[in-house]
């Protein structure tokens, strides 16, 4: 029976996570449609969430279950328990709390974190628990944050506020901070290890919407430089290469958004060019890492060991995986963290792999279309920034760890372990669900004005004739 | 109206939201491809390498499944077990070689690094495709499954043969079948047990340079091809005058001195007047030099590339390219070194021999394999390898005009020790000078099939340093053939 279970079950999770995928899509254009013709997409829409909320729970329960066939260890067969009444509660809650929501968005993040608890439970238990209870934890709060955004109307004026706090926040692991793998990235508080740089981001995408909601030219293009400049240099001097670039590019991007001039998208990513350029020149930490992109063969025993055991990972197990346990991702350093994509592919499958990348792009769209569709610029921006750090985020790890750009090492958001990291992404998506519930309150309460304003015409209509 | 078409910010932000609408589109756009690309990235770069990473030492994967499957085994045409791993009373693993040092450097070894097969194969050979039953059974009783099984083409008895004429001589004999490109035997001496490659690895790397016991002289070792090249000199020759190259004559008189350059036919003989198959027969080096000069350069610089001369062989095993250097500016006194195969020229046993495989069957080369299938323990076929044509390496004609020539070495040439059996013999010999210092000593060269009206074998024997192909080749490749033929 184990043996079975142990060979089987990688395609049950494969076929579950391909259907999920694909309704991921599908379920994107209902996700945002208002209106009229709601009758059938809320039907469809109905439909397709059940499904996925039950391949969710399939995919989560073939993994876990086959990492306790393999252990046999009944932690493991309680931790799946915890995880699945854990789960549940929170789409059950949220659905309930807030109906007029996007749920499609918070499964795939549902869906994301049960990926990541299955591969942390399966490179280590004990971390596994941990990110366990801080998730819980994030998304009990993350529940109450778009009840709060509502009443928080001067979140728009706190512009020097998030400027001022972020750069703090990163001057104090500049001077504070532990060295972790050549980088400082975090300091103690009481006795927790907190990763600043995380929570900054918010800080910062905030910082920009609020700079930029009113007006966008030059007037305020170049204090938003200047500001953007600090956080970036004190990231660079950190050595925490891969959030600065997150950071550069979020303000690049969110430039172009706001001022709609295309030449600052152009003159930005000239000057990205420019700065990794001078990056490379000057520093020699930068020079190894390009190296050990370009070669990771000639430096296998130094630089280019994690690298290139990743590659062996990814490419060890191939379409379908080597199955979960049965994989080698514990050669990698810091499988969990920084390579936990690496790990995924091994054990899951190139096609798993692919899908995740997929419904990673699925969370992307559901987030930049919320900013489509609002009107109220700071929103807009905001969701904008979110969506643009996200998948950039996942682009640097994802492209680091299969040899496609140099490695920056950072998070897999919802999958890699990390507290600080998880904490931030749920923040974050539940920031983008309370703009997204304000836009389907405003729309809702527009068209009740409207209807009953139409209602009241059509009754002086009838009074006049 | 409808309540849809209400537009609740329609004041002069239209233009915005169409501005907006494009730039989000855009990014849309931007990161879909950049992820797509990325995909396409990782599956083509992960599936295409991924028997080259797994070989890799670092890679840790095959411990893994070592843990779980044990080391397949390797077997012989015949059925005779060549590599097994057994399980010692204490439970480790020993890697054994039932025929010692006769399979050496074609098997390979497995530890202290792999070669041969144990290399060329190792992926099949660490992996395990039993059916999920037999694994659960395996499981139920606690012990590992058993990896897949390599069945080669080698058959002992000539391995044996070939391995016994070659006796304490440094050299190496190759025979393959010419019609399915089966290779039968593989030979190079000095050899090594791979039983002991573990205990013994100091010694085996030790020796003089010139020794090279780990080496694969069949595929790796590089020699000048002497008389033997003048196969392809007169596969060219052939091509180029397919109907009048009966005409050919010449007047030797031991002697040709050409544009500063002198070349002797072996110890000095005078042929006399002789045309291309007497020249070839007796292996008259002035008549070959002769041609040589005759020959259209450019015509055969392609038909050396096409002979695969600085190129790449269609076998995946390590082997050594062979080097000949012409063009339009080369002196006349070195090409005519080189069309009697000597000079800058050098050779692998296993091209020249392979060259020979193609004028056997029609002029065509069947590509050389060493693995007939790969199967699981259980006997259910992984991969069959099919015999397959590889390329035409000379026109149908002159394989059949130079099937003839070679026949007629045996018969009256100097392969004359190889007449007068059951089967008869085609062939061509060659005394390779390699010492410039002292021309009496030579490598031995013999390459030739039987039997010559529907070749069945190819054999090709190199021994270093003995002297006269016909004198110390030759006989070898007549206890090979005779092994083949006493079935």
């Amino acid at each position: 029976m184990r043996t079975y279970i142990l060979a089987l079950s990688k395609y049950v999770i494969t076929a579950g996570m391909l259907v999920y995928t694909l309704l991921a899509f599908l379920r994107l254009g209902y996700g945002s449609r208002r209106g009229e013709g709601a009758g059938t997409a809320l039907r469809k829409s109905a439909a397709a969430d059940f499904c996925m909320i039950f391949l969710l729970f399939l995919v989560h329960a073939a993994g876990l279950l086959t990492i306790y066939a393999a252990r046999q260890k009944p932690e493991y067969l309680f931790f799946w328990l915890f995880q699945l009444l854990a789960f549940a509660a929170a789409i059950v809650l949220y659905r309930a709390i807030y109906p007029e929501g996007n749920t499609a968005l918070w499964l795939n993040v549902c869906m994301l974190l049960s990926i990541g608890l299955v591969m942390l439970t399966r490179l280590s238990f004990a971390k596994a628990v941990r990110q366990f209870f801080i998730a819980a934890a994030g998304m009990s709060l993350a529940i109450a944050v778009p009840a709060l955004l509502k009443r928080f109307r001067f979140l728009k004026r706190l512009t020097f506020v998030y400027a001022g706090a972020g750069a703090a926040a990163l001057l104090a692991v500049l001077v504070l901070g532990q060295v972790t793998q050549g980088s400082k990235l975090s300091y103690s508080m009481f006795g927790v290890s907190v990763q600043p740089s995380e929570f900054v981001k918010i800080l910062f995408v905030f910082y920009l919407a609020s700079a930029y909601y009113e007006a966008a030219g030059l007037r305020e293009i170049l204090p938003a430089a200047a500001v953007s400049a600090v956080h970036i240099l004190i990231l660079a001097a950190s050595r925490d290469l891969g959030t600065a670039a997150i950071y550069f590019v979020a303000y690049v991007f969110m430039t172009f958004l706001a001022s709609g001039k295309w030449r600052y998208l152009f003159l930005g990513m000239a000057a990205g060019g420019a700065g990794a350029a001078a990056g490379f020149r000057l520093f020699a930490h930068v020079r190894v890492r390009v190296q050990a992109w370009l070669d990771p063969w000639s430096v296998i025993d130094t630089m280019g060991y994690q690298i290139t055991q990743s590659l062996f990972s990814i490419s060890g197990g191939g379409i379908f995986g080597t199955g979960l346990t049965r994989g080698t991702p514990d050669k990698i350093p810091y499988v969990e963290s920084d390579f936990i994509f690496a790990a995924v592919a091994e054990e899951l499958g190139l096609i798993f792999a692919v899908c995740l990348m997929a419904l990673c792009i699925a969370v992307f769209l559901d987030i930049l279309w919320v900013s489509l569709n609002f009107a109220d610029r700071f929103y807009r921006f905001t969701a904008f920034g979110f969506a643009v750090i996200y998948i950039f985020q996942i682009f640097l790890t994802i492209g680091g760890e299969v040899k496609f750009i140099p490695l920056t090492g950072v998070t897999l958001p919802l999958i890699s372990y990390g507290g600080s990291s998880v904490l931030q992404t749920i923040f974050m998506f539940a920031v983008v669900e309370a703009i997204y519930i304000l836009q389907r309150e405003k729309m809702r309460s527009f068209e009740q004005r409207f209807e009953r304003e139409e209602a009241a015409a059509r009754r002086a209509v009838g009074r006049g004739g | 109206m409808k309540a849809r078409d209400w537009k609740p910010y329609a004041e002069d932000r239209q233009a915005e939201k169409k501005r907006i609408r494009g730039q989000i589109l855009f990014v849309q756009w931007l990161f879909i491809s950049l992820f797509a690309a990325m995909a396409a990235f990782i599956c083509i770069y992960a599936v295409r390498n991924r028997k080259t990473f797994f070989d890799n030492s670092y890679n840790g994967r095959e411990a893994k499944l070592l843990a779980e499957n044990t080391r397949g085994k390797i077997f012989a045409a015949d059925g005779q077990v060549l590599a097994e791993t057994v399980t010692e009373a204490d439970g480790s693993e020993r890697r054994r070689y039932p025929f010692g040092s006769l399979f050496s450097h074609v098997v390979g070894y497995s530890t202290k690094g792999r070669s041969g097969i144990e290399k060329e194969e190792n992926y099949a050979l660490v992996h395990s495709d039993l059916p999920l039953s037999e694994k659960a059974a395996a499981d139920e009783r606690g012990s590992k499954y058993p990896g897949n099984n390599v069945f080669t083409t080698l058959r002992p008895e000539i391995q044996q043969a070939a391995s016994d004429a070659l006796g304490m001589y440094r050299g190496a004999v190759i025979a393959t079948d010419p019609a399915t490109g089966a290779i039968l035997a593989m030979v190079s001496k000095p050899d090594f047990d791979p039983n002991e490659i573990d205990v013994r690895w100091n010694s085996y790397l030790a020796g003089d340079s010139a020794e090279g016991r780990l080496l694969n002289r069949a595929t790796q070792g590089m020699y000048p091809p002497g008389s033997t090249f003048k196969l392809i000199d007169a596969i060219e020759y052939l091509e180029e005058h397919p109907d009048t190259w009966q005409d050919y004559r010449y007047q030797c008189t031991g002697t040709l001195e050409k544009a500063g350059g002198a070349v002797h036919c072996f110890h000095y003989e005078v042929h006399g007047s002789v045309d291309l198959v007497d020249s070839f027969a007796e292996s008259c080096n002035c008549s070959f030099a002769n041609l040589g000069l005759e020959l259209d350069r450019s015509a055969y610089e392609n038909t050396l590339e096409k002979l695969m001369f600085d190129g790449k062989l269609p076998f995946s095993y390590p082997y050594t390219e062979s080097h000949v250097y012409l063009d339009a500016e080369t002196p006349e006194k070195e090409v005519m070194q080189m069309a009697i195969g000597q000079g800058e020229t050098s050779m692998s046993p296993f091209h020249l021999h392979l060259i020979t495989q193609a004028a056997a069957d029609g002029g065509i080369l069947m590509r050389p394999r060493l693995v007939e299938s790969i199967r699981t323990a259980d006997g259910s076929v992984l991969r069959q390898d099919m015999p397959e044509p590889y390329a035409r390496l000379m026109s149908e004609k002159t394989a059949a005009e130079l099937r003839r020539m070679m026949q007629a070495v045996v018969e009256r040439g100097t392969a004359t020790k190889l007449s007068g059996f059951s089967y008869t013999a085609a062939g061509k010999t060659g005394s390779a000078e390699y010492d410039p210092e002292d021309e009496s000593r030579s490598h031995a060269w013999f390459t030739g099939f039987a039997p010559a009206e529907n070749p069945q074998i190819c054999v090709t024997v190199i021994i270093e340093g003995m002297g006269s192909g016909g004198d110390y080749a030759v006989p070898i490749a007549r206890r090979v053939f005779d092994s083949y033929f006493a079935k």
